[in-house]
């Protein structure tokens, strides 16, 4: 593989990372400052 | 993007860097495996030995041989360590083995974050160490962290310092879980070799790539609720706690919708393992591999949905309680799917019986049982009696020793002659197995008929009239712990020499969907592949 290629494999495992990892914070985020106002009395009530 | 990819430009045939910095600095997929598996081996001993504490402390009623705060923080204790530190770094240990080496890959996709993810393992055991210690250092240790593998609030929030170790155990799990997982999808759908297309793929590949997008889905609530708990404790929040307008029982929806998910997560590889054993084994390519593809999608989704089956007693409404009740239930259909694939690849094949396949037909039979025992407990009106009662805990043992465990070991005396370029000793291996399967089955088949009889689950003492049963499971239980030193002894010598293995050491390993690992010699050189095979 040539240099530009390994650098375009590269970029592209970034991209891929990133957006798992955008996923992943968002899970976090969702739980902390959402999820406790809506569920606060307890599912289905 | 499916690329061509070698290892690095200036490629030159350098072996690995020697002494600690080979460890440390690593960066290799292989060495970062290897790494993986024997953290995962020294974490079976910690939690096995928690376990043997357990079933001593039962064998007799009564309390023998420490506090009940004690018991209850080993009971919490032996699941986190066996869940985060043992099955959990195993499964990833293959995956870094042999993903890479399957898919054609040179190496993982990220393999700095490779290093990243497993080094944080020992900091969070030396956490979890430090959480078991602490009520005895600290002069205000407050009181061993006894809420059971749940953590609970309200009583996560009053036990001592312990707790807060704990947390941060699981902060530093989370982290390095979810940094394997981006990881791990990431080398498959960017690292494949020219031809390795998604549905040439190994099963086990799949398994993992549906593993990694569920850790992905689900640790970081893990992690939102734990720290909410940590505020909880230290920062005046009352996220779980009623007197300040919080909800407890929040925390137990947050820790179910990631606790539920993780089964599959702890499952999942395990099928994969079964996918490449059995028609290896059977000598047949194996039957239905894009229903077990789609099957495991669909079990990884459905597992997503239905946490709330672990908390009926709670009183959900009526609606809430039906829908949990049907999901769980549907479950079985993905589950069934991929059994019945299995039997059927080895209808009418050229069976034989190696360690690998006497576990692969060992977790058929055993985890449809906990199937079985896992319908019962979807049905609200018959778990409202199970509820909290040992026949929980026979289930869940049933699931997950034959489900994830014997998995592993399946893939374990699978690869072993990958790994080490040594065949083990078949003889000792199916001693092993025998060994392993009839004490498992001594410890956990009596615990049924305790929780049927009304014996709760997490209780350090008992009533007389379940002493018969409980002596029964401890037997059992010591001869299952004492199995594994023979486990260790089979891997030592293993490593240590042996028969020399071939490059591919079972006749029907490259039958059907197998990937490039046969390929390449046992065991393989440092850098797998320097020149991007291609697959036709």
């Amino acid at each position: 593989m040539d240099k530009r290629d390994h650098e375009k494999l590269r970029k592209a495992n970034l991209r891929v990372a990133l957006i798992l990892g955008a996923i992943a914070l968002l899970g976090v985020l969702y739980t902390f400052l959402y999820l406790p106002k809506v569920m606060s009395g307890g599912l289905g009530e | 993007m499916s690329g061509a990819v070698t290892a690095h430009d200036d490629h030159h045939d350098h072996g690995p860097p020697k002494g600690w910095q080979r460890w440390l600095y690593s960066t290799n997929h292989k060495d970062i495996g290897t790494m993986y598996l024997f953290f995962s081996l020294f974490m079976l001993f910690f939690g096995g030995a928690m376990a043997m504490y357990i079933r001593a402390e039962l064998f007799m009623p009564g309390v023998q041989l420490a506090s009940p705060n004690f018991y209850n923080n080993m009971v919490t204790d032996h699941a986190l360590v066996m869940v985060f530190g043992m099955v959990m770094p195993a499964a990833a240990g293959m995956a870094n083995w042999m993903i890479p080496m399957m898919i054609g890959a040179p190496d993982m996709a990220l393999p700095r974050l490779n290093n990243l993810s497993f080094w944080l393992l020992p900091a969070a055991a030396l956490m979890l160490v430090l959480s078991i210690v602490a009520p005895y250092i600290f002069p205000n240790g407050g009181t061993p962290v006894n809420t059971g593998w749940t953590l609970l609030p309200p009583l996560s929030k009053q036990v001592g310092i312990g707790m807060d170790f704990t947390i941060f155990a699981i902060h530093l799990l989370g982290v390095s879980s979810i940094l394997a997982s981006i990881n791990i999808v990431t080398t498959i759908l960017n690292m494949r070799a020219p031809g390795m297309t998604l549905m040439k793929m190994p099963l086990f590949v799949w398994s993992w790539f549906f593993t990694g997008l569920l850790l992905i889905a689900v640790m970081p609530v893990l992690a939102g609720a734990v720290t909410m708990l940590l505020f909880d404790r230290h920062f005046g929040t009352s996220f779980f706690d009623a007197a300040g307008g919080g909800d407890p029982i929040l925390f137990q929806h947050l820790f179910w919708f990631f606790g539920h998910p993780e089964v599959y997560v702890l499952l999942l590889p395990s099928i994969g393992v079964l996918g490449l054993v059995i028609p290896t084994f059977s000598r047949k390519p194996l039957f239905g591999y894009k229903s077990l593809v789609w099957g495991m999608a669909f079990l990884a989704a459905l597992g997503m949905v239905v946490w709330a089956h672990h908390q009926y007693t709670i009183g959900m409404s009526l609606a809430a309680t039906n829908y949990f009740m049907i999901g769980t239930i549907l479950i079985s259909i993905p589950v069934g799917l991929m059994l019945l694939n299995f039997i059927f690849t080895m209808w009418r094949g050229s069976m034989t019986f190696e360690t690998p396949m006497l576990f692969g037909i060992a977790i058929i039979l055993m985890f449809s049982f906990a199937g079985v025992t896992g319908v019962m407990l979807a049905v609200v009106p018959a778990d409202m009696q199970y509820h909290d009662t040992m026949f929980v805990v026979a289930h869940f043992h049933y699931a997950l020793i034959p489900g994830a465990v014997f998995g592993l070991y399946a893939g374990v005396f699978y690869w072993l002659p990958k790994w080490t370029g040594h065949m083990y000793d078949e003889r000792l291996g199916k001693i092993f197995f025998w060994w392993t399967t009839i004490s498992f089955n001594i410890t956990f088949f009596p615990q049924h008929f305790l929780g049927l009889a009304g014996m709760p689950r997490r209780i350090v003492d008992y009533s007389v009239q379940y002493t018969d049963f409980n002596m029964i499971s401890s037997i059992g239980g010591f001869l299952f712990g004492l199995s594994h030193l023979l486990f260790l002894y089979i891997i030592i010598k293993t490593i240590r020499g042996g028969e020399k293995a071939p490059a591919k050491p079972w006749e029907g390993a490259q039958i059907g969907t197998a990937g490039l690992e046969w390929t390449l010699p046992s065991p393989p050189p440092f850098h797998s592949f320097t020149e991007a095979p291609v697959v036709r």
